[in-house]
């Protein structure tokens, strides 16, 4: 039978946070939880994020490349878009 | 964003401009965290191979009829990934990346240096050498070459001449025995089988690591669920207790005729594959660890997990009624599936009068109501 002192998810995360501050939380959660954490954090209890590119923002250009070795170019785009509550994020 | 014209191969990243943590502080980068990027094209496949510090590859898996729709599956992914607040600890989002740890360079090329706003060094591609990427780092008073081999490891010179060969890169440990765990099968109580096993994992820069592998299997619908926590050996009094640590909650676990999902409070993690038996998932399993190995050693490598949203619910209805508290402890007591919702039932360990709310989601999890049940008998907060 499982122990009964084990916990998982964000019960367990929620007693990390209760004795260490986020930054420790950040770097020592596994995996996807510690992005739910940081989700949650920045996120005022953890409201929808919605992602919106910034209106401009968009540039296009060739970008070098090497086919087989040999110079080529492909497109490249870059462009920043904000994602509520998070912060703003560019894209490449 | 990078797209090849004649073919459609995509490929995408995202870094973090700015966040809530001050700039230069908690690992952040003062400002445009750079990178130097060398894109190649061989036999067919378009690659972008990234050093930020560490060394990201990153391998097509898309193609797009145009930028434009490049653009659209791009922050849809990025949306739908449920991870848009990883960047603010890891400034990097790049699905399915691959990455390698660098850790021995040169310190004339090592990146970032103590000023987060030099650039990296120039990165440059090298003809191939055998089975081998080559690359070399210039900085302005050394330089390093980077040799990468077909499987994304590490490689010496005289690996990259000889073929491949060299065998799984994950391979099984321990393996416990089977466990019966509580679960709700349509609202009904049943069980479903746990495994754990403790593989060793060898990563692309050649440190070996060892994780557990959780994995949950219900034998009529073959559904098979699975996840993976790194073991601490050298962290004794790591506050998760990684060795033994059980990730099922009996209340939490519930099967459908199509999924297999396992709640926390804040987050779901579901499965809809299917395995004729444990074992056939199991091999899944760690075929899937082997690709992803690179991430995994920086904290990523599966992205299952989906954040629960509280949308609805007051911003300190779970909060402790005492002063500079951090954070609401919230506990998932109930789960239960009605009229094609999931409904989670919370309740604020330490909350004011002990608050607790029914929320809604949606099969994919998207917030579809809230019911708030503050606790009877007491007043509300001024």
């Amino acid at each position: 039978m499982i122990p009964a002192k084990f916990h998982f998810g964000n019960e367990l995360v929620n007693r990390v946070r209760w004795r260490y501050n986020e930054a420790i939380v950040i770097r020592t959660l596994p995996v996807g939880l510690a992005a739910a954490t940081i989700a949650w954090a920045g996120s005022a209890l953890g409201q929808s994020v919605s992602v919106e590119a910034v209106p401009e923002s968009v540039v296009n250009r060739p970008f070098p490349a090497l086919r087989n070795g040999r110079p080529t170019d492909i497109e490249w785009r870059s462009l920043r878009f904000h994602a509520a509550n998070i912060g703003t994020f560019s894209m490449s | 964003m990078l797209r090849e014209r004649a073919d459609g191969q995509a490929i995408w990243f995202v870094w973090t401009v700015e966040d809530n943590f001050p700039a230069g502080k908690l690992g952040n980068p003062a400002g445009y965290p750079a990178a130097n990027q060398v894109v190649r094209i061989d036999e067919g496949t378009l690659r972008a191979f990234v050093y930020v510090g560490a060394f990201m590859i990153l391998e097509s898996r898309t193609r797009t009829s145009s930028m434009d729709a490049a653009q659209k599956i791009a922050l849809a992914d990025f949306k739908d990934s449920g991870r848009a607040g990883e960047l603010v600890g890891n400034r990097w989002w790049a699905p399915n990346a691959h990455r390698i740890r660098l850790e021995n360079l040169p310190k004339g090329v090592r990146w970032p240096p103590p000023d987060w706003r030099l650039p990296p060094p120039p990165l440059r591609s090298e003809a191939r050498s055998g089975r081998c990427w080559s690359f070399v780092l210039e900085g302005a008073t050394e330089s390093a070459r980077i040799l990468v081999d077909d499987s994304y490891d590490l490689a010496t010179a005289e690996e990259c001449a000889k073929p491949a060969g060299r065998g799984a890169h994950v391979s099984v440990m321990r393996s416990n025995p089977p466990v019966a765990v509580p679960a709700l099968r349509n609202n009904k109580p049943t069980t479903v089988e746990f495994h754990s096993t403790l593989v060793q994992v060898i990563y692309p820069d050649r440190r070996t690591g060892q994780m557990h592998v959780l994995m949950l299997y219900d034998p009529p619908t073959s559904l098979f669920w699975w996840w993976y926590l790194p073991a601490s050996p050298n962290r004794p009094n790591d506050p998760l207790a990684y060795e033994n640590q059980v990730v099922i909650r009996p209340d939490s676990v519930f099967v459908t005729d199509d999924r297999l999902v396992v709640f926390s409070s804040r987050t779901a993690i579901d499965s809809t594959e299917r395995y004729p038996d444990f074992r056939k998932g199991q091999e899944q399993v760690l075929s899937v660890l082997e690709t992803v190995r690179g991430d995994i050693q920086y904290g990523g490598g599966r992205l299952a997990l989906r954040t629960l949203h509280y949308t609805g619910i007051p911003g300190d209805f779970f909060s402790p009624e005492w002063p500079n508290a951090m954070a609401p402890v919230i506990e998932l007591k109930q789960v239960a599936r009605v009229d094609g919702l999931w409904k989670l039932t919370l309740t604020g360990t330490y909350a004011t009068n002990g608050n607790s709310a029914v929320l809604s989601f949606k099969d994919n999890y998207e917030t579809a109501g809230v019911e708030l049940l503050p606790k009877v008998g007491r007043p509300p907060r001024p």
